[in-house]
């Protein structure tokens, strides 16, 4: 029995594994193509899975603040207005929603000041004027780490730019909004008395001469107004450092009333007292106000940032037309052409309880791409947006966004190739004061010498009291 | 009993409300004269004098913002501008309300008319009439560019806002405008007072309107005037938004008054404490203006 049981299992044994042979073999081959699938079905899904997750503009995977919403206080400019159309963009990546809040120039530095006072956090990210930063750098955050962190290079900000998001080394915020100076001039009547787009503030003189006894309308829109935001500051900064002179020297003791210094500011006035090229009110003017002389054509030539072009062919803003309106690079000045850039600045509050979400929005705001989107595309959100800011060099040197503009940034990366900003110091708006009061009266007639020698004694005083 | 002290309790929520909105803000502003407070260091204040620190031979730190106040040559050029502007702004608007008033108080159809228009200009809002008038003096599309180029040729080119007189003449021009039809409205009131009897007694005996006007009707309406001319030596002193909104200040600091110049400090520069110091150089005539006016008003009882 145990025999034939023994015969009969290995006879069975014989047979099964004689005949098990190919099916394991065949088994084991499907076995590893199984596998293989497996294995291949993960690599997909963990590329699919990991495609999903690596995001645009470093910023985080897995929407780690998704349901955060964050409030952001900005100037009203159109490119800001394009990125608030752009929000769900923003949403879609990192579950965060925008709130913005949009304030007009004139009263932002009360409201950005007010949400210092306050310290409650009711902003999340500020957006202000360079100048006013030091004074905010108190209860603003530096974003090095996060910079670092993320691998973010400021240098791809023109170096004036970079500068005016900065305060003792520190970065304070991103440049967003930000110009550099062009002069802008009435192509038409540059055409018709065979006048060159001038290179020299002498050459500005004749033509401008030309075209006032000409035209009988102003050379230049000047604006030597002073209207508690320095504007006349912006182009006496050109002749100041072109002669070689500055603001301040290396001591912070006033440094405009060196000889060079004088003579630069006194050229800037005679602009107006000696050659009388300006158009009408040009003692009372602000920027605001030349850029409508120039538009509504009462001037031939204006200097003023770049963001003005589109306003000065805009038939609801502008008299002229596009085939009128051309720029060029600021004209030099005793052989040197010095601008003097703007920025304002993102930053984010030190009181917000959401920094790292509005680290993200600052990524995503900031991101180059964006920046050359934003002034490719005339529409968005079924908005129509004209913008031809962008602060990023590569844009500006970008075809597609030249091409779109007019090469207008090509003429800006010029511009900004030799410009710097104001001092950056928290009592420099106290200063530029003195100094936009004193030009100002030059420009009525004032002594420049002494004006701008009184102006210089009186900013030491406030100097000596702040610990210069 | 009850009764007497009840009607302190219905007089407390206006005290709260005065305690509030007048009492705590002059208390604070004081307290911060003496300090060094920056608005953009909100956060930080610390007094300008510390006994364990400085010692009580430099208790004259104390006094740091006044001291600074009294050396800054920008704050005194607001007093005199002040000055200027509260002078000119007085007795110009208070002379036309008189003129006016007089014109106007005898009544009938037509005047009636005029006297309701008249508030218009006072119920605009001072900032919109600084806005509106450097509307108006805009050198290329102004309103006064195109009156004087029709009237008067060769003012038609002079820039208003651009000289240092001229400017202070328009300032003081939009206040004027301002205050003038308000003034004549309770000059008028005034002038209904003046007994008619005296006033016809006088002309009997022979007196001409001239000496009607000044042995009759001025000393009648004389208390009137006193309130008018301190109400506007108050508004003229603490004179702000047409000083921002027109001028700015300018040119250089030329139209810059006291309240401007307050403002700036406080507000631009962000030095509260300074600011505060400042402010109560202006409370010391203001308060002077409000006890004389409240003594004119009592008298007036």
């Amino acid at each position: 029995m145990t025999s034939f049981f023994s015969i009969s299992i290995n006879k069975f044994a014989f047979v099964f594994i004689s005949d098990a042979i190919p099916l394991i073999s065949y088994g084991v081959k499907m076995i590893n193509k199984l596998m293989l699938f497996l294995i291949g079905l993960t690599l997909v899904g963990t590329i699919a899975y990991a495609g999903d997750n690596i995001l645009p503009y470093q910023l985080k995977s897995g929407k780690p603040y998704a349901g955060t919403t964050l409030n952001i206080l900005a100037v009203v400019t159109p490119q800001f207005k394009s990125y608030e159309l752009r929000d769900e963009e923003f949403e879609s990546l990192t579950g965060i929603k925008l709130n913005w809040t949009h304030i007009p120039f004139v009263a932002l530095q009360e409201k950005v000041s007010s949400v210092g006072v306050a310290a409650d956090g009711s902003f999340d990210v500020v957006n202000y004027l360079d100048s006013w930063g030091p004074s905010y750098a108190y209860w603003l955050e530096p974003i090095d780490n996060w910079l670092k962190r993320d691998g973010i290079d400021m240098n791809r900000y023109p170096e004036a730019f970079k500068k005016s998001a900065m305060f003792k080394e520190q970065t304070m915020g991103f440049p967003l909004r930000a110009h550099p100076q062009l002069m802008f001039y009435r192509k038409d009547l540059f055409d018709k008395h065979n006048i060159q787009a001038p290179k020299t503030w002498a050459d500005l003189v004749t033509a401008g001469k030309t075209i006032k006894s000409k035209e009988g309308i102003g050379g230049l829109a000047c604006y030597y107004g002073s209207d508690g935001n320095r504007q006349n500051l912006f182009i006496w900064l050109n002749f100041l450092w072109a002669a070689g002179a500055d603001v301040f020297d290396d001591k912070m003791k006033p440094a405009w009333t060196t000889a060079s210094g004088l003579k630069a500011t006194r050229d800037y006035i005679e602009l107006h007292t000696k050659h009388g090229i300006c158009g009408e009110g040009a003692v009372s003017n602000v920027e605001q106000d030349a850029r409508i002389q120039y538009a509504q054509g009462k001037a031939a030539m204006i200097p003023v940032w770049w963001w003005a072009y589109s306003g000065f062919y805009n038939p609801n803003q502008s008299t002229l037309t596009k085939d009128q309106v051309a720029f060029a690079g600021m004209p030099a000045y005793m052989g040197k052409t010095v601008t003097y850039a703007i920025s304002m600045p993102y930053s984010i509050s030190k009181y917000s309880k959401n920094k790292e979400a509005a680290w993200e929005f600052m990524k995503w705001l900031s991101n180059p791409e964006l920046d050359r989107r934003n002034a490719i595309e005339r529409e968005v959100a079924g908005v129509k947006i004209v913008n031809n800011v962008v602060t990023h060099t590569s844009s500006m040197l970008d075809a597609g966004v030249n091409a779109a503009n007019d090469n207008i940034q090509q003429a800006a990366a010029v511009s900004l190739k030799n410009s710097d900003i104001m001092p950056q110091i928290p009592e420099w708006p106290e200063v530029g004061d003195l100094l936009a009061s004193a030009i100002q009266k030059a420009s009525t007639g004032g002594d420049v010498d002494q004006l701008m020698k009184d102006a210089a004694k009186k900013a030491e005083r406030i100097l000596k009291r702040a610990g210069y | 009993m009850r009764d007497r002290y009840l009607k302190y309790l219905f007089v407390l929520p206006a005290l709260f409300v005065v305690a509030a909105t007048a009492i705590w803000p002059l208390y604070q502003s004081f307290y911060l004269s003496f300090r060094e407070w920056r608005l953009n260091r909100a956060r930080e204040s610390r007094p300008l004098w510390d006994y364990e620190y400085d010692g009580l031979e430099n208790i004259a730190y104390l006094f740091d913002n006044y001291i600074y106040a009294l050396e800054d040559d920008l704050l005194w050029n607001s007093i005199r501008v002040t000055s200027i502007f509260t002078v000119a702004s007085v007795l110009v608007s208070v002379g036309l309300a008189l003129g006016l008033a007089l014109l106007l108080a005898p009544g009938g159809k037509f005047r009636l008319t005029v006297r309701t228009l008249l508030i218009l200009p006072f119920a605009m809002s001072p900032a919109l009439i600084g806005v509106s008038w450097r509307f108006m003096f805009q050198p290329d599309f102004g309103l006064f560019k195109a009156f004087f180029d029709v009237l008067i040729p060769p003012l038609a080119d002079v820039d208003w806002l651009g000289d240092t007189t001229l400017a202070m003449v328009a300032l003081v021009g939009s206040d004027v405008w301002h205050w003038t039809p308000y003034l004549t409205l309770v000059l008028i009131g005034g002038l209904a007072t003046v007994p008619q009897d005296a006033r016809e007694a006088a002309m009997i005996d022979g007196a001409n309107s001239w000496r009607v006007f000044w042995d009759v009707t001025f000393p009648s309406i004389l208390p009137v005037l006193a309130v008018c001319l301190v109400l506007k030596t108050i508004f003229s002193l603490k004179m702000f938004d047409q000083v921002y909104m027109l001028t700015n200040g300018g040119p250089g600091n030329s139209t810059q008054t006291l309240a401007h110049y307050i403002y700036f400090n406080g507000f631009k520069y962000y030095n509260m404490g300074y600011a505060s110091a400042v402010s109560y150089l202006l409370v010391i005539p203001m308060f002077g203006l409000t006890w004389i006016y409240m003594k004119l008003v009592f008298l007036k009882k």
